[in-house]
């Protein structure tokens, strides 16, 4: 029944804003990381969204249409340069003195993560509608 | 005689509202994919415009899949990345058409009761 199928699409929907969301609160928490693991401070990623067929779908075996879901393809690096700040007395200053902080802009980044939550609320209203639909379709076959 | 078209013209507007639910669906699902452009269900903008092929009383065929699914016309509406997705009528299209496809099933509902007492009644 096609409304099932919608259920998945809204479903993709709510996954791939959820992966926004884990990417945005790890910018933020890591907004001022001067220092990581691999060396350097903390660089600002973003998600990729990109559509995506359900390929076992009849109708697309027919040719005909399909809706398309949605899935994040990748996680990549935000190439904009580090922010430079002169701090000499800093541990990760660097020979002159300047300290590089991650290329984070908190005010676009909790711009985004309340972007990420509107989009994830409305995927959950058009799961909650779909369920209502298939519920009163239920109740006509008692 | 009159049952069956009603039926028929019943079930055409509950595949109808399936399928833009689906349509909204995918449409919300993908409000932030870059390049992505919005869909819509034109069927009663069609059937305006079409002669009505009836293959039986009050039927009307649907076609291929595919030809009831338009692109909107999004003009400049579209975001930087390429997104035409206007989230806000979505939700609104989406509301409207649950709206209608439950008044459908209540109206069928009914419909199916008053075919099962006059079943029931008409052995007594």
């Amino acid at each position: 029944m096609s409304l099932l199928n919608a259920i998945d699409i809204n479903a993709t929907g709510m996954k791939a804003q959820r992966q926004r969301v884990e990417v945005a609160t790890s910018n933020l928490a890591n907004a001022r990381t001067t220092r990581t693991v691999e060396g350097g401070p903390y660089r600002r990623q973003d998600v990729v969204f990109r559509a995506k067929s359900f390929a076992g779908t009849l109708a697309a075996a027919r040719g005909g249409w399909a809706p398309r879901g949605v899935e994040v393809v990748a996680v990549v690096d935000d190439p904009t340069p580090f922010l430079e700040s002169y701090e000499p007395g800093h541990p990760d200053a660097d020979g002159e003195g300047y300290v590089s902080y991650p290329n984070v802009n908190v005010m676009k980044e909790m711009a985004n993560l309340a972007n990420a939550s509107r989009s994830y609320q409305a995927n959950l209203s058009a799961m909650s509608v779909i369920k209502t639909m298939i519920q009163r379709t239920l109740d006509i076959a008692r | 005689m009159i049952e069956t078209s009603i039926m028929n013209f019943i079930e055409t507007r509950l595949t109808v509202a399936a399928r833009r639910q689906q349509v909204i669906s995918a449409n919300i699902a993908n409000v932030d994919t870059p390049g992505y452009r919005a869909q819509e269900v034109t069927f009663e903008k069609q059937l305006a415009r079409l002669a009505l092929t009836n293959t039986a009383t009050g039927h009307i065929s649907m076609g291929s899949d595919a030809s009831f699914v338009r692109t909107i016309d999004a003009g400049t509406e579209v975001k930087p990345n390429g997104n035409s997705v206007d989230l806000d009528h979505e939700l609104t299209e989406m509301t409207t058409n649950g709206l209608e496809y439950l008044t459908l099933m209540q109206f069928l509902q009914s419909k199916l009761r008053t075919i099962r007492s006059s079943i029931m009644d008409g052995g007594s």
